[in-house]
């Protein structure tokens, strides 16, 4: 290999992107996930603002067995403050009803009763039911009130030891150990985008190289450059425009995570920190281009576009498995399987992965996994160098699997 | 400079296409390599390209093993190839980089020769949209960016019109004048005929036949000669030809018919010609015409091909 691979590597990576189908997928991409951040927030947003009409206090008529009108009055209004309360000892429920219904402006009738039992009437119920829970609430504290001063404990006392003193619980998981739940949607997302880049990608620099070998473009190629130069070339060129992709579809997602922060939670979506996207970033490129290489060598073996499809599952299938243990990963992150295989090649970029997003791994472990993948990338670079330069020139029925060896050692 | 293929052998799988190939090109001279479709030339401008390596022998460029350096090879394979679906100035200029140039120096080289070539109104164009003979020019661009010491064209006639079958002859031999190696191969004996200087004939993975094609036709035995004759203003007919030939010399000559008034006479060797000759005239007969007759290379091509006999 010599500096000639970058002049490959910027032949191949301007033809795939000034191809019309990449900039209108990555635009569209792009739109449609910094798009998807917006959607909690138009759903929850709704609960913070009431959805009571401003027009007029509403009123809420209060009757039955009532021990203390002004403090059962006073401790309403202080839970509800868009209602207005009042006590209508005296007034039967029924006429009460009768004006609620008629008369928009009052919203309900509240009816107590003996043994702490209350019943409340209204015109029309609020989307959200927070009322309900909000009047037990109330009622609970104007009867622990009531026994309070009954007791000989001034109101205003009384009210101050009742008031919740408003302890806040925040789980801390940094300094401890990772949050499974927070890192799941994100860890989630990114295998799910590394599953789509490989095969994708993948796809298309096999199809290249077939596509070069198919209008006989390969046999000038091979002979005005070292086959190493092209391969690497093709594979990094082609590689570092879908990365490209992925990035400006990030980086638009990004945009949208940081506009609507605050209403992440919804997503099951905790912070996402620095150490996690670069964690990513190198598991995902040791990951992808091991891959891609391998998708490109099999490009080299097939003589047309058409069997590319068919040429490239020999690939395919082991990469689903490998996906699919890295998705098991994500729900048994501390398994002795998942610990194995994050040791695996081939396995270990994505294994390892899913373990330092969802737990505390050691450092050495993620060393070793690293340069494991490491050298499986090296690895494949190398066997798909060697395919790649037997089958460039290799024209007919696409070569057996089973074949290979023998091809290879002659 | 001297090119030289030694005892080359190579192999794929079971079937042996080279066995022990060997021939020698020179600098100023149009070498032509000859053999039949699957005869292994391909075979032979890879082994050269270093895209094979040959399963033994050597190949040497004054006397040296050939270093694997792309820029002093220019290369127009048979199969031909660029890619389709771009700009054709683009792909000129990095296959130009590939083999070492710097981009300018690849632009310059590239327009210099679609203007040589009469194709620089065409340059931003897609090759798909070319005409067959205006891509196979474009291919040979391609091989001659940049200004190779070495020149290796793989059946370069195919696909072009007398028009640019001469276009391409000139520019081929101004580079062969210019000092550089040229190896043809091919199995268009019309255009190897009329242009190599040296050939070789490539057959059952073996050289059957090399050397100046010049002395190569000399080296058939002149014994054939056709023969036309006047009678009172007018061409004899050829049966009274055939006629008159088996009455003057029944043992000597075979005669054949060529053309309605034409004879062709096979003699049993070279110096029967002569004699007969004069037979014919103390015969009275006006002779209208009586050549010698050079086996083409066609004529060789096939009877070397197809009887595997060597011959010169």
């Amino acid at each position: 290999m010599d500096k000639r691979v970058f002049t490959v590597i910027a032949f191949e990576f301007n033809n795939l992107a000034k191809k019309r189908v990449y900039i209108v997928l990555t635009l569209l991409l792009s739109l449609i996930v910094f798009g998807i951040f917006f959607i909690p927030g138009l759903i929850t947003g709704k609960d913070d603002t009431p959805t009571e009409p401003v027009d007029g206090q509403k009123t809420i008529y209060v009757i039955g067995e009532i021990k203390d009108e002004a403090l059962l009055v006073e401790t309403l209004d202080s839970f509800f403050p868009e209602y207005t309360f009042s006590a209508a000892t005296g007034q039967s429920r029924a006429s009460l009803i009768k004006e609620v219904t008629e008369q928009g402006q009052t919203y309900g009738v509240l009816t107590l009763s003996e043994n702490n039992q209350a019943e409340l009437s209204v015109y029309q119920s609020d989307m959200f039911g927070t009322v309900t829970p909000r009047l037990q609430d109330a009622l609970n504290r104007y009867q622990a009130l009531a026994a309070l001063t009954a007791a000989g404990i001034p109101a205003n006392e009384a009210n101050e030891t009742l008031v919740p003193a408003n302890v806040s619980l925040h789980e801390i998981v940094q300094d401890l150990g990772k949050s499974q739940a927070q890192n799941y949607a994100f860890t989630y997302a990114v295998l799910m985008l590394l599953y789509m880049a490989v095969m994708i990608y993948g796809q298309i620099v096999a199809g290249s190289v077939a596509a070069e070998k198919g209008n006989r473009t390969m046999e000038l190629l091979i002979t005005s450059t070292k086959p190493l130069n092209l391969l690497v070339g093709k594979v990094l060129g082609n590689g570092l425009a879908g990365l490209l992709q992925l990035f400006l579809i990030l980086g638009s997602a990004l945009a949208g995570y940081l506009l609507n922060q605050g209403n992440m939670s919804a997503l099951g979506m905790g912070a996402i920190t620095a150490p996690m996207v670069l964690r990513s970033l190198l598991f995902f490129v040791l990951a992808y281009f091991t891959f891609a290489f391998l998708f490109s060598a099999l490009g080299s073996l097939v003589s047309r576009t058409e069997e590319v499809n068919q040429a490239v599952t020999t690939v395919t299938l082991p990469f689903v498995a490998v996906f699919l243990v890295a998705m098991s990963a994500l729900f048994t992150p501390m398994s002795s399987f998942v610990k194995t295989m994050s040791f695996v090649p081939l396995f270990s970029p994505f294994v390892m992965f899913v373990r330092t997003q969802m737990t505390v791994v050691p450092t050495v472990q993620v060393l070793i996994a690293v340069v494991i993948s490491l050298l499986t990338l090296v690895a494949s670079a190398m066997i798909s160098a060697k395919i790649y330069r037997l089958g460039t020139l290799l024209y007919g029925n696409p070569v057996k699997l089973t074949d290979l060896p023998k091809l290879l050692r002659r | 400079m001297q090119l030289e293929l030694k005892d080359i052998h190579k192999s794929f799988g079971d079937k042996h296409v080279l066995r022990g190939m060997s021939f020698t090109v020179n600098t100023g001279r149009a070498f032509g390599l000859l053999g039949r479709n699957g005869s292994g030339k391909t075979t032979t401008a890879r082994i050269i390209l270093d895209v094979f390596r040959p399963d033994q022998g050597e190949v040497l460029l004054d006397g040296k093993r050939l270093e694997s350096d792309q820029s002093r090879f220019g290369y127009l394979p048979e199969e031909k190839g660029l890619y389709p679906k771009l700009p054709i100035v683009d792909q000129l200029i990095y296959f130009g980089q590939l083999r070492g140039m710097t981009k300018r120096a690849a632009t310059e080289a590239a327009n210099h020769w679609l203007e040589v070539v009469e194709l620089s109104h065409e340059k931003t164009r897609k090759l798909e949209t070319l005409s067959k003979g205006n891509q196979q020019k474009v291919q040979l661009i391609c091989a001659l960016l940049t200004d190779p010491d070495i020149l290796i064209l793989d059946e370069p006639f195919s696909g072009l019109d007398p028009v640019n079958a001469r276009l391409l002859k000139t520019i081929v031999t101004e580079e062969v004048a210019k000092g550089k190696l040229v190896l043809f191969s091919s199995h268009q004996m019309a255009e190897v005929e009329t242009f190599c200087d040296d050939i070789a004939i490539l057959h059952d993975g073996t050289i059957a036949l090399s050397g100046r094609l010049s002395q190569i036709k000399r080296s058939y035995p002149q014994d054939k000669v056709e023969l036309r004759i006047l009678q009172d203003g007018r061409l004899v007919p050829q049966p009274e030809m055939l006629r008159i030939v088996s009455d003057l010399a029944p043992e000597r000559a075979l005669a054949e018919a060529v053309g309605d008034d034409l004879v062709s006479l096979k003699f049993q060797g070279e110096s029967e010609r002569r004699p007969f000759l004069t037979t014919l005239l103390n015969a009275g007969y006006d002779v209208d015409l009586y050549e010698v007759t050079v086996p083409s290379l066609a004529e060789i091509f096939v009877e070397t091909t197809t009887k595997g006999a060597s011959h010169g």
